[in-house]
């Protein structure tokens, strides 16, 4: 295997230069065809669009507010539909996503023969995780970070045909709060597992977003994080009827510890080992 | 008979509470933390550190000039129920205390010092000595130097503990943003383990690892209250049950330091999680000088307010409680340690006057000001079990 294991989506809101770099070094890596890689425009000014554009909305909303992960990604999983021919994963990176290690092939290959993966994560290069990691590649686990996200194609099949009239993300959640955890508790919930790699490190350049939220559009950091806390406990509360994310974080859990009551010989691969 | 170890464990365990420990920030605030526990008739502990209170020939400490016999005089006269456990916070070699500041001790001094106060501390009837020489570690001296000193300590207090009813808590590790790594966290505390074994020494009834939870300012920084994670931390969530097993699994129980100002909905957690026991102290003390502050601005009385900030201000306790490059105001940082100079004669003259003033006024300041600690306090005890019991 090699080359046509993975799908890429990338979001760009006003990044176009920044999109493009990333577009060229995930090329270098991969040595992938270009008709793989799917850039989702969410309103960028016609300048600050990337080149290599596949599909976006430019509409007054979007302009405005952008379409955010949820509705960005949406876009690009119900474009990737229409190609013909997927790959067995796919890639979901935040513009300003940078690839810090990149060996991803092999390791997707060996992972084949795992139980039913709906999601791994790609580790965050100053994350306790990767630390935790240590020389494993792999590790279940349920909690982790928002940004990106390895999708299985398995996982994305299984929600279209049993859940045909809703988008893969909740496009309500629209700052997308508890994103990462939603989709563990989806996962769980519906027989499938999340875990998190060390073969595919990352890290999300924050100066993008803290020195150019003028340029990008978008709120600063600080109004951004207020509303994405704010607007996303309005959607927990609507969604679920539960009060915090403590509540929600443990609801997801009991579905993870389930999972591994229902295969006891995987407890030895998760990200914290329950044994002693 | 059942001793004190097997007792706490017992009535921690089977109510599943959060055995509460209240750092006595002053006289009101150790009188309230008795009232409480006497109205639970569920024990709580008191947690003074050396600075707070000490031994007579360390020279006592900041908490009403108080030395660990008028401390222990002072509960023990108040706690008519026996429901109040003292407990020594943090105790190990430079741990402070009036000598320690003076001047620099070397090793072998600074350990007669803390044998001192550890001395007095059963001489006067402490139940619960936490035993942390970690400070150790900033002068140079590595995990396991650390380690010998906490052993030293722990027979040391075993041969002159006759009863053998004192119980102990270790942690050698400073206070953290982030959890501690549950397989750092297993070696440390089976080394510690097994050094305790070899020496025959009692095991510690309580365990301190961080849940990530540190206190800075007016607010608790860490990583366990955060609604949106903190970058490169393990969620508290994924870590602290791992925390607790491992804890479980060796027989010890789980103490979380440093719990002031977390929110109702981090308080509720510490029950479902079983978390053992938890420390709260300046929280208490920042309460009450936010109340004397709010008293005396109703009473118009400006001078003095200006007088208790400016005695504030000038002793710069307020400093280590600062966050890098801190933009706190000169408010902040007089509601931050204002509590350190309660028992200063100036302070304790202008409280004097606002309760002559107030009494003109119908106003009873002191009843007011216990009133508000009363309830912060309360807070934490409601959400960790206290009350809960059908007896």
């Amino acid at each position: 295997m090699g080359r046509e294991m993975i799908d890429i989506i990338i979001l760009n809101r006003n990044l176009g230069e920044v999109c493009d770099a990333l577009v060229a070094k995930l090329s270098a890596h991969l040595d992938l065809e270009l008709d793989n890689m799917i850039v989702v425009d969410s309103g960028s000014e016609p300048e600050l669009k990337s080149r290599y554009t596949s599909i976006g909305l430019d509409d007054e909303r979007t302009r405005q507010h952008g379409l955010r992960f949820g509705r960005g990604m949406n876009l690009g999983l119900e474009y990737r539909r229409n190609l013909q021919k997927v790959n067995p994963w796919v890639l979901l990176l935040p513009v300003d996503t940078e690839i810090i290690k990149w060996d991803l092939h092999r390791f997707l290959d060996s992972i084949s023969n795992q139980r039913n993966i709906a999601a791994i994560k790609p580790a965050s290069k100053d994350s306790e995780y990767l630390r935790i990691l240590g020389d494993d590649e792999f590790r279940y686990g349920w909690n982790f970070e928002e940004g990106a996200w390895l999708i299985s194609s398995s996982f994305l099949d299984f929600h279209f045909k049993n859940f045909p009239d809703s988008s893969f993300f909740d496009e309500s959640n629209f700052r997308g709060y508890l994103t990462s955890l939603e989709l563990a508790f989806r996962a769980y919930i519906n027989g499938f597992s999340v875990g998190i790699t060390s073969s595919l490190v990352v890290f999300e350049n924050e100066t993008h977003l803290l020195e150019r939220s003028d340029l990008i559009r978008t709120e600063p950091i600080g109004e951004n994080q207020k509303l994405l806390l704010e607007e996303g406990l309005n959607w927990l509360h609507r969604k679920y009827q539960i009060q915090d994310a403590w509540d929600f974080a443990q609801l997801v859990r009991l579905t993870y510890d389930q999972f591994l009551k229902e295969n006891p010989d995987l407890s030895a691969i998760t990200i914290i080992n329950h044994g002693s | 008979m059942v001793g004190l170890s097997e007792h706490l464990k017992h009535q921690i365990l089977s109510t599943r509470t959060t055995f509460m420990g209240i750092g006595p920030m002053s006289k009101t605030v150790t009188r309230v933390a008795i009232e409480l526990a006497n109205q639970y008739r569920f024990p709580i502990s008191l947690i003074p550190s050396r600075r707070q209170v000490d031994a007579a020939s360390l020279g006592g400490g900041y908490v009403e000039n108080w030395t660990t016999y008028d401390f222990s005089r002072f509960v023990r006269s108040l706690d008519k129920g026996g429901f109040v456990l003292l407990s020594r916070d943090h105790s190990g070699p430079w741990q402070s205390g009036t000598n320690s500041e003076a001047k620099e001790l070397t090793f072998p001094e600074a350990m007669d010092e803390v044998k001192q106060s550890l001395a007095d501390d059963i001489a006067n009837g402490f139940n619960l000595l936490h035993i942390d020489p970690c400070i150790g570690m900033q002068k140079g001296f590595s995990e396991n130097d650390v380690e010998d000193m906490a052993v030293e300590l722990i027979s040391y207090c075993h041969s002159m503990n006759t009863q053998k009813d004192i119980v102990f808590e270790i942690g050698t590790d400073e206070q953290n943003s982030s959890p501690d790594e549950v397989e750092i966290s297993k070696i440390r505390l089976d080394r510690m383990l097994h050094k305790l074994d070899k020496y025959k020494l009692p095991k510690p009834l309580f365990y301190v690892l961080q849940t990530g939870t540190k206190v800075a300012e007016l607010r608790n920084v860490g990583s366990f209250d955060q609604p949106l994670s903190l970058k490169g931390s393990l969620p508290s969530t994924v870590l602290l049950p791992a925390i607790l097993e491992l804890c479980e699994s060796r027989g010890v129980m789980l103490k979380e330091h440093n719990a002031d100002y977390l929110s109702a909905s981090a308080l509720k957690w510490h029950r479902k999680f079983g978390i053992h026991g938890a420390n709260v102290a300046p929280e208490f003390g920042v309460c009450e000088t936010k109340a004397i502050e709010e008293i005396l601005i109703e009473l118009k009385m400006n001078s003095e307010l200006e007088r208790f900030m400016r005695i504030t201000l000038e002793g710069g306790k307020w400093g280590k409680w600062l966050l890098p490059d801190s933009l706190v105001s000169d408010n902040d940082k007089f509601r931050i340690a204002g509590h350190y100079h309660f028992s200063n004669p100036e302070v304790i003259e202008i409280r004097c006057k606002a309760q002559m003033v107030g009494r003109d006024k119908g106003i009873d300041i002191e009843a007011r000001i216990e009133n508000a600690i009363h309830n912060s306090i309360d807070r934490y005890l409601k959400a960790f079990g206290y009350g809960q019991r059908n007896d």
